[in-house]
């Protein structure tokens, strides 16, 4: 869907965030709806009583029961029954603040004595209500009302038992609960209904009279609709506020990733020895930079090692490409001797002889480092190819003067192994020790077993490895004495293809040195234990 | 002009020394960097072609160490031939860096430039009243002959020119034109120093009885 961390992280974010703005939003809206049809319900239901209570009030006109009724202590309604005669001066006392209207064309209501007040009720039959005794002067519901929003105004209704209209409040509506049951507990709540746009209490008052107060809900319901509407805009501004700040934090988030990309962009360009800064990143990224520098570190060091690699092969190469070069051109620049000219062309042989042996050498490095599979292993005695190789060198040994010598088991010394890959490693050995050892010296090669391994080692009573060289020896092209070994014909190569080799053949090169004393090689390679007669029979006789 | 060679690989060291000698240098050969140092220190080259890898001293550690007292003129002829090999020589005293393999005009042109720069010499060419000694093309010509000179005559022609007005002495003169491998006698100076006078003229090469030559303007 979306391919990029940050454009996820900020849909993710965006509609968590969005989905818990909607749910706190509708938590308050509601919260809030049930507040206004709380205070609405409580309104209607206080104003209720309090009429109810106001009714009680009232002394009816006497009757026959009236004097049961009053020792009767507590306004008992159910004792009310019968009694449906409010006097003609009927007062109900003093009014809620939310009974007093604002007559039209009068500015300020409610802000003089009670007796100023402009007519507040209509008294149906009974006619307008006369001044209200107020006990306590209600306090005017607005000073300033010219700013409020409109308030929701109650109204009321009274009937009597028989139906007429007792009272009622300036425009007030509603129909008379006929189905009302008389209260039976002293503490009787009114009855609620809720209807489209209103709150009704109903209750039975005093002798049988019919209470209802309307609580109409226009101007809340309006008010809470803006309320609504207000929160659904500060939700949609702190949304936007959300995203916009979610999408600075999930770019300064993905900030170091950035980074990281374009210093691992810089680092493949060719400069393999920049690393990624981890000082400045986070937990998460430092491993994951880590990872990379350890990548680039390795890399780099491999680039190294080919570039030393190609350097050395190429110097190597040049030497005896330099000698070739200069020497024709100083036999072509005049006329020369016979003479002359054949030592030109056997100074060219020589150089194109070590530029063979180093070319072979490269190659068989390369084979042996690249491709294990290209060994054709087979299980081979070591005791021949030790022999072979000392025959190989014997005249070699001999015109240096050194006496070259093999000793090896009565029995075979079974190895799996590369017949013309493992030749090269004896005969490179023997070569090298006859550089290193002087007319007269000795030099003795020998094969055993020691334990699970064939051993091969060739020992020279030569000018040994003086400590200097001894890290650098298995190195290419490292050579001990350069001058020598160039006029023997060593491109330098020789033990570490002699390394090489024998690890591809899962055996390992080690060697010991006392200068001036000689030295002694020893090659280790796995036994093997699979050693049929007639397959050596057939290698011997072939 | 007298050159030393050092470079561990025999056959080119022989070839070098070769080409520079039948260009009528004096060349003296060293096969590693501890006699190269040691003849680069002990004898007044005009110029030295080194090596930079080689056995007991590199060319780096020569170079280093005759910069000490020697200002002599040093191209590194080298197989090494990345940038930061030649920075390094460079910066380590060298004058001029060639890599191996190179062609011989190349190295002898080189090696001209670099004495004839350490000398502060403009042209190849040395002009000595009507006698113009061009030391590139080895020729000198007076009023627009040619005259054939033998590359010795020709080297101490050159190296009284180079030096004209001022007393060359004989031992000078010998230092310059015979190498090490020279098996000659001293008397040779004054043998050639006749057959140049037999074919540029008696008065062009003064004698300073017990001092030396001189050549005039």
């Amino acid at each position: 869907m979306i391919r990029s961390i940050r454009g996820r992280l900020q849909w993710w974010y965006g509609t968590v965030y969005a989905l818990s703005i909607v749910v706190f939003g509708c938590l308050v809206y509601w919260r809030a709806d049930r507040d206004v049809n709380e205070r609405a319900t409580l309104q209607a239901v206080s104003t209720a009583q309090y009429l109810d209570v106001s009714l009680r009030g009232v002394r009816p006109a006497p009757s026959r029961d009236s004097r049961a009724m009053r020792d009767a202590g507590p306004v008992n309604p159910s004792s009310d029954r019968g009694v449906d005669q409010f006097p003609s001066d009927f007062s109900l006392g003093p009014l809620p603040p939310e009974f007093q209207f604002r007559p039209p064309g009068d500015r300020r209501p409610g802000m003089g004595p009670p007796g100023e007040r402009g007519p507040g009720f209509q008294m149906g039959p009974i006619g307008r209500m006369g001044p209200m005794n107020l006990s306590r002067p209600p306090e005017p519901y607005s000073q300033n009302d010219e700013g409020r929003p409109p308030i929701d105004r109650m109204e009321f209704t009274v009937w009597r038992r028989d139906g007429s209209v007792l009272a009622r409040s300036d425009g007030a509506e509603g129909d008379r609960y006929p189905d009302l049951q008389m209260p039976t507990g002293v503490d009787h709540p009114p009855r609620i209904m809720r209807g489209n746009g209103y709150i009704d209490a109903a209750m039975k008052g005093p002798h049988e009279a019919t209470i209802l107060v309307r609580r109409p809900l226009e101007n809340d319901m309006a008010k809470l609709h803006q309320f609504g509407f207000q929160i659904a805009g500060m939700a949609v501004g702190t949304l936007w506020v959300g995203i916009i700040g979610g999408w600075w934090i999930s770019g300064r988030m993905v900030q170091p990733i950035q980074m990281i990309s374009e210093t691992a962009a810089q680092i493949s360009a060719a400069n393999l020895d920049r690393r990624i800064d981890t000082s400045r990143l986070d937990q998460e990224l430092v491993q994951l930079a880590s990872v990379l520098n350890s990548t680039f570190e390795r890399l780099e060091t491999s680039f190294d090692r080919l570039t030393q690699f190609t350097a050395d092969a190429s110097h190597e190469l040049r030497t005896p490409l330099a000698v070739i070069q200069s020497q024709m051109e100083l036999a072509l620049s005049q006329p020369r001797s016979i003479e002359s000219y054949q030592q030109t062309l056997e100074t060219c042989l020589r150089s194109s002889e070590r530029m063979r042996s180093l070319v072979d050498g490269l190659l068989l490095l390369a084979r042996t480092n690249s491709d294990h599979a290209e060994l054709r292993r087979e299980i081979i005695d070591l005791r021949n190819i030790a022999e072979d190789a000392v025959a190989q060198l014997q005249d070699k040994a001999v015109s240096a003067g050194i006496d070259l010598e093999c000793a090896a088991p009565e029995s075979a010394v079974g190895v799996n192994a590369d017949i013309r890959f493992l030749m090269q490693v004896p005969v490179n050995l023997i070569d090298n020790a006859i550089q290193h050892t002087p007319p007269g010296g000795k030099i003795f090669v020998e094969v055993r077993i020691e334990g699970t391994e064939a051993l091969l080692t060739i020992r020279d009573n030569g000018c040994g490895i003086s400590a200097e060289h001894r890290p650098h020896l298995f190195e290419r092209f490292y050579r001990v004495d350069t001058g020598r070994s160039r006029r023997h014909g060593g491109s330098g190569l020789g033990l570490s293809i002699c390394k090489s080799l024998v690890a591809s053949h899962g055996g390992s090169i080690s060697y010991e040195s006392i200068v001036g004393e000689g030295a002694t090689f020893t090659v280790r390679l796995p036994l093997s234990g699979g050693l049929i007669g007639h397959n050596l029979e057939n290698h011997h006789g072939s | 002009m007298r050159v030393l060679v050092v470079e561990d690989e025999p056959d080119l060291l022989r070839t070098i020394a070769q080409v520079l000698r039948e260009d009528g240098y004096a060349v003296d050969e060293a096969a590693d960097g501890q006699e190269g140092l040691y003849k680069a220190t002990s004898w007044d080259y005009d110029a030295i072609v080194l090596d930079l890898l080689m056995p007991k001293l590199t060319g780096w550690q020569v170079l280093e160490k005759l910069r000490a007292t020697h200002k002599t003129p040093v191209l590194i002829l080298t197989a090494r031939d990345g940038i930061n090999d030649r920075v390094r020589g460079l910066d380590g005293g060298a004058d001029d860096y060639l890599t191996k393999p190179f062609h011989l005009v190349e190295l002898k042109a080189r090696l001209r430039a670099l004495i004839r720069r350490s000398l502060g010499l403009a042209s190849s060419q040395i002009q000595v009243g009507e006698l113009t000694v061009d030391t590139k093309a080895k020729t000198v010509t007076r009023a627009e002959t040619l005259l054939l000179l033998t590359p010795r005559e020709f080297s101490l022609l050159e190296l009284l020119a180079l030096h004209r007005g001022q007393v060359v002495t004989r031992t000078q003169i010998y230092e310059k034109l015979f190498d090490e491998s020279d098996d000659s006698l001293s008397n040779l100076v004054d043998v050639h120093v006749s057959n140049l006078r037999r074919k540029l003229g008696k008065d062009f090469i003064t004698t300073r009885r017990g001092q030396g030559y001189i050549l005039h303007d």
